[in-house]
């Protein structure tokens, strides 16, 4: 859990017909190749996770969830469901805390995406092996600050457009440098996972903060 | 063989070779215009003062009397000292290593007694791992002890007990309540063994007490980033995501 509580934040919004998925993104050094230090990673056509803590472990566990979901594949002969593959990665977690000679994964994960039947989901599971369902969650660094925000602004039933406004203004409020340290995956059911592009993120964050003047200013009326 | 068996009769017995030698340190510097010393204990602490502090290097040392290749743990080196130059009086001294406990009472006793009459503040750690009462809190938090001569601010939560301070801590603050001398400990925790910002930041909590012994003027967060690398080289690549 300590290593879960140095990484990097992470947060995860469910809303009616979307699954965002949002990380803080951490500077590189000047000569590393960005392209292949990533957060989200995928496991399954329609399932994605993104995770907080030990890169080398988060690396062995995706890996190891992507090989088992092709193994569903092929031996039920359909995509896992999002459960499945949560439940299984918990599994794996849990059984490295109950072994000799190993060392639990230091790794917290939220687990995006839809069933065989387009339900979206959403999943958390942590270095002990617990893992449930969530409407929306947070892991890392900024975990306790974004949580108190998500369970005052989540409203069930999000449009696309406001689940993706929620996880960008949860983030803004922890990361630092803006919108510029931030990467938000959006996943719905007919198309692939998509990442928003780094002037559409400015222009959420522009937009976020063009509302918290608003609201700041309709305060200050009301309180007069 | 029967000289083989009285040492094992007789197992205190230890040569005179054996024993640790005393040691002794000696404080060089111009110690008398000096009314506040701040002691910063290895890691967080220093790296917060170097960060937050405006600090000009002064000349004093604090060395062991006699450098003894046999003495074990290996003897610590002179903390650096430097003057805040805004204020009148004021010493910081940043540790680069840990005074060994076997030494800690010896070297606060020596230094306490080069700077006597000052007030003490003493910065350090403790680690969350070794905290005895659940539930524990997280970064960033402070927790502090003083000495019943201490009139100052304690707007800190004191250390709860069952909590103790250990090694050079408990020997500082045993030096001044025996001496009467105001002394402060402020503990930052630090979770895990990795030092983070959010471990510096907790002493934030510390800023009035800053103002009013005139160690910082005005405040203004430092870059605690920066503060961390300053102590920890970074890795090549960070092993956290």
């Amino acid at each position: 859990m300590e290593a879960v509580r140095k990484g990097a934040s992470v947060v995860g919004v469910l809303g009616k017909s979307c699954v965002v998925l949002g990380v803080e993104k951490w500077a590189a050094a000047k000569l590393q190749d960005t392209r292949t230090v990533r957060k989200i990673a995928k496991l399954d056509s329609q399932i994605m996770v993104a995770f907080a803590g030990l890169t080398a472990d988060a690396r062995v566990l995706v890996n190891r969830a992507r090989v088992e979901c092709q193994s569903y594949r092929l031996t039920v002969e359909d995509a896992p469901t999002v459960e499945y593959i949560s439940r299984w990665i918990a599994g794996t977690q849990q059984r490295y805390t109950q072994r000799g000679g190993v060392r639990p994964f230091g790794v917290s994960s939220l687990i995006a995406g839809f069933d065989p039947d387009k339900k979206p989901q959403l999943f958390k599971t942590e270095p002990s092996g617990a893992y449930s369902s969530w409407k929306a969650a947070t892991t890392g660094k900024g975990d306790k600050s974004i949580r108190e925000y998500l369970e005052s602004a989540f409203e069930p039933d999000l449009d696309d457009g406001a689940a993706v406004k929620l996880a960008v203004r949860s983030l803004l409020d922890v990361v630092d440098g803006g919108a510029k340290n931030i990467e938000i995956v959006v996943l719905t059911a007919d198309a692939p996972a998509e990442t928003l592009s780094e002037d559409r993120l400015e222009q959420l964050a522009e937009e976020i903060e063009r509302e918290k003047e608003e609201e700041a200013k309709r305060k200050k009326d009301e309180d007069n | 063989m029967i000289h083989g068996l009285l040492d094992q009769i007789q197992p205190c017995v230890s040569d005179d070779e054996d024993e640790q030698p005393e040691i002794d340190f000696v404080f060089s510097g111009d110690a008398a215009r000096c009314k506040t010393l701040v002691i910063c204990g290895a890691g967080p602490a220093s790296a917060f003062a170097l960060q937050a502090f405006a600090l000009q290097p002064l000349s004093w040392s604090l060395d062991p009397e006699e450098a003894s290749a046999r003495a074990f743990p290996p003897l610590p080196k002179s903390p650096k000292f430097f003057q805040v130059p805004a204020s009148e009086g004021v010493v910081v001294a940043l540790l680069e290593a840990q005074v060994p406990a076997e030494y800690a009472v010896t070297w606060a006793e020596k230094l306490l007694l080069s700077v006597e009459g000052a007030q003490v503040l003493l910065l350090d750690r403790i680690l969350r791992s070794e905290w005895c009462k659940c539930p524990r809190p997280e970064e960033p938090f402070l927790a502090g002890l003083w000495t019943s001569a201490w009139l100052g601010r304690t707007d800190i939560p004191a250390l709860p007990a069952p909590n103790v301070v250990q090694g050079l801590v408990a020997a500082v603050l045993t030096c001044c309540e025996a001496r009467s001398t105001a002394c402060i400990v402020a503990l930052t925790l630090q979770d895990g063994a990795h030092l983070s910002e959010s471990c510096l930041q907790g002493y934030e909590a510390l800023v009035p007490i800053l103002q009013d012994l005139q160690v910082v003027e005005t405040w203004h967060r430092p870059n605690y980033r920066q503060a961390v690398q300053k102590v920890v080289p970074p890795a090549s690549m960070s092993i956290y995501a």
